[in-house]
């Protein structure tokens, strides 16, 4: 089944002028897209557009679909597109495991905690389930945010600057975790950044801006 | 520089010895004024003989069984109905028009004093009042006021609800000042992108991070609805009234051999009240618990479409009623004839407030000067304690800040008039001031602090790192930039200070007469249109404060 993330005549406008010319994309299940451009060209405001957080001070035109099925005007919680923004966001008040637990869909008990744990043990944070997010270090409430995300079963993914709160041992080894998890669940996502290194090999960048905008075409 | 530097470092540690000394320490004389004359302190001779004879009496009070039931209902209903507004309110309307309208109302709403509050409320819901006389005679076929005692009723329902539609803002105003501490809309997001609902999302994620910040304030609400005596004067309960109205009688009788009752009553309600916050607490920590085990169970939850509509009906309700209070005073105040059951007054006109107002002059001018002096004079303790701690980096616990307006009011306020008396004070203006000072500061500090710690240092280092003095740094960049919180926080100490009612009446000896007493002693009485006045006077003066705590930002160019 094609699983595929589609804009369809996008355009985003803040008043009267728009963010971006009209775009058109569609991101092939497990493909990452990088958005590139710079400050106030419309990245963010596009993520939360795809999402269905648009702030109301913002108009848009277009069409959103996964797959066969329309999402533009479903709310947040019906499209099943996870997000991992720039800061970790891990709730304060639940341990590493309620993070995770509070993100899987509904089961029984044991099942659903024998999966969390697994995940941990999976990305090297095994022992840590109890820690609260204040005693974690950044590299592990990153992952722990990542797998909170993908834990949820999300169809899409939408990567607001991930990577750019980490040092640059860290960010590169959890960029290769991200693309590498992202192409296992085989679903599309559309990642934010400023840095060109943040790209994947061999992965589509669109340049946004007021004036140009380039989307290459899946080869 | 080393010179310029000197004057502020200088002063500034001693404002926390003096919000020690006005502010902090009065709770110790309030509690030796009300524990040595429960214990068998004489009166008269001041002799100590330890007896239990004042529990003794106060347990054979008739009637003392259906008081303690009646501050229990009344204290934990309001309480639990206004935190149930607050959260429910912001929870169904966070983000939509809804939650635009009510950051618009709620300082207007705040303004509008307890005692003003419960005039105009009973102006509304009495048998002969305003709604009463809408549906009269078409829906309801009277043609004189039925024979129902709603105000006064002897459940207390009346005073519970009108409590629990006044706190209602109050606490609403500390969910908006906890909410900004966190990252609302993003988590908002992050959690629905989870597949949550919104509603799930507040409960399980946003509520629990917010509720331990609001908790102190709450406690307060709790002290407050438990021991008011204003309000159950006008609004509550009289055969028997409330345990605080009782013990305030009491207090009132000008026998001395009776003021040991009257201080173990004091006792008992400083007692109920503790008791009262240890069950809530066992209720938190049930309830956390319970969601607890609700939060990680995956659930996300159906469309509360019911249940919006409910809330967002009861906030408008809520907002309709507090409207429709301050519409019926103002009728009632240029009212000369107004016959049940006609709709509308048949004759208006300005002639009782030509008759009024100069009566009124005298208690206005006592209300601005002690609003005034207790709320300035709170105001720069506020901001040179938290400008000292910012220094030290050693910040009190917000609890103990807080202490004056978590214990009631009416045995602390025993407590130090006995003391003011023991020390040969007697009752003057100053020491109104000072009362009026002791209940103030904790709302300033409630409401300024939180803004004040997060103030962005760098913007001084900046200025210092130009050649400026500190003192100039804080002048000219910190002052300025505060400058909306610090006037908001002072309105609000202003509008505390203006509802004061037990301080000014037990500091003051009855010879210091304000807006509020006045208001008070003429709202149980029988004239509506004098009552409506007062009660108008009343809801004006904070009003007013706000008025320039919203507009004199806007005047001073470049101030956030």
């Amino acid at each position: 089944m094609n699983r595929a993330l589609t804009l369809s005549r996008l355009t985003i406008r803040n008043g009267a002028s728009p963010l971006f010319p009209e775009l058109c994309l569609t991101i092939a299940p497990g493909e990452v897209v990088t958005i590139m451009g710079p400050s106030g060209s419309g990245k963010s405001t596009l993520l939360s557009w795809i999402s269905g957080a648009l702030p109301p001070h913002f108009t848009a035109n277009g069409t959103l679909t996964l797959g066969d099925r329309e999402l533009t005007t479903l709310p947040i919680e019906k499209r099943g597109i996870a997000i991992l923004f720039q800061d970790d966001l891990l709730f304060p008040h639940m341990t590493a495991l309620e993070n995770l637990l509070f993100a899987l869909p509904r089961g029984g008990a044991q099942e659903r905690r024998t999966e969390a744990l697994c995940a941990l043990t999976e990305l090297d944070l095994e022992g840590l389930e109890d820690r609260r997010p204040e005693a974690l270090s950044g590299g592990q409430k990153a992952r722990i945010s990542l797998i909170r995300a993908l834990l949820s079963r999300p169809k899409a993914v939408l990567l607001d600057e991930p990577f750019s709160k980490l040092d640059k041992p860290l960010r590169q080894s959890f960029r290769h975790l991200v693309f590498a998890k992202i192409r296992a669940m085989g679903i599309p996502a559309l990642l934010v950044t400023h840095d060109k290194d943040d790209i994947p090999l061999g992965g589509r960048l669109v340049h946004l801006g007021p004036t140009q905008l380039r989307v290459p075409s899946i080869e | 520089m080393e010179e310029t530097i000197r004057p502020l470092e200088m002063i500034l540690p001693l404002f926390p010895l003096i919000v020690i000394l006005l502010c902090l320490a009065p709770l110790i004389f309030a509690m030796a004024g009300i524990l040595l004359p429960a214990l068998g302190t004489n009166m008269v001779t001041g002799e100590l003989h330890l007896s239990l004879d004042a529990m003794k009496a106060l347990m054979a009070e008739p009637g003392l069984g259906q008081s303690l039931r009646l501050t229990l209902t009344t204290g934990s209903g309001a309480t639990l109905i206004s935190l149930a507004l607050a959260l429910l309110g912001i929870t169904f309307t966070w983000g939509t028009p809804w939650w635009r309208w009510i950051q618009r109302m709620l300082p207007p709403l705040l303004s509008l004093p307890h005692v003003a509050f419960a005039i105009g409320f009973a102006f509304l819901i009495s048998p002969s009042g305003w709604l009463a006389r809408l549906a009269t005679p078409g829906l309801t076929g009277w043609s004189r006021p039925p024979d129902w005692q709603i105000i006064q009723d002897p459940y207390g329902l009346t005073l519970t609800l009108a409590l629990a539609i006044k706190e209602t803002p109050f606490l609403l105003l500390i969910c908006m000042a906890a909410l900004s501490q966190i990252d609302v809309d993003r988590q908002l997001w992050l959690g629905r992108s989870l597949g949550y609902r919104p509603h799930q999302v507040w409960l399980k994620i946003l509520i629990p991070q917010i509720y331990p910040l609001i908790r102190l304030p709450l406690c307060a609400v709790m002290a407050y609805s438990l021991s008011v005596v204003d309000m159950a004067i006008l609004l509550g309960p009289n055969r028997p009234p409330t345990l605080s109205v009782v013990v305030f009688g009491w207090f009132q009788e000008p026998e001395l051999s009776l003021i040991p009752r009257a201080t173990s009553g004091a006792l008992l309600l400083l007692g109920l009240t503790g008791i009262f916050m240890g069950i809530w607490v066992l209720g938190e920590r049930l309830a956390a618990t319970l969601v607890k085990k609700i939060r990680i169970d995956g659930n996300r939850g159906r469309s509360p479409r019911g249940l919006t509509g409910i809330v967002r009906g009861s906030m408008g309700t809520g907002f309709f009623v507090s409207i429709s209070v301050l519409s019926a005073l103002l009728l009632w105040s240029v009212t000369t004839r107004w016959r049940f059951p006609d709709a509308w007054p048949a004759r208006v006109s300005l002639a009782n407030w030509a008759s009024e107002l100069p009566y009124a002059w005298y208690p206005m001018g006592f209300s601005v000067i002690i609003a005034l002096l207790s709320s300035i004079i709170a105001t720069l303790l506020v901001i040179g304690t938290l400008e000292h701690q910012n220094r030290t980096r050693r910040p009190w616990p917000l609890w103990i800040m807080a202490l004056p307006i978590l214990v009631p009011q009416l045995p602390m306020l025993f407590g130090i008039h006995v003391a003011a008396l023991r020390m040969g004070l007697s009752p003057t203006l100053p020491l109104v001031v000072w009362g009026h000072l002791i209940f103030v500061f904790p709302y300033i500090w409630i409401c300024l602090h939180g803004t004040y710690h997060r103030f962005d240092a760098r913007y001084t280092t900046v200025g210092l790192t130009m050649g400026h003095s500190p003192l100039t740094c804080f002048l000219k960049i910190k002052l300025p930039m505060l400058l909306r919180p610090i006037l908001f926080s002072w309105a609000v100490g202003f509008s505390v200070s203006i509802a004061q009612f037990l301080p000014t009446l037990m500091l003051g000896g009855g010879r210091i007469a304000t807006i509020t007493t006045e208001a008070v002693a003429i709202g149980s009485g029988v004239d509506r249109r004098i009552a409506a006045i007062y009660a108008l006077i009343q809801l004006t003066l904070p009003a007013l404060a706000y008025a320039m705590a919203l507009i004199l930002p806007r005047m001073k160019r470049g101030t956030p």
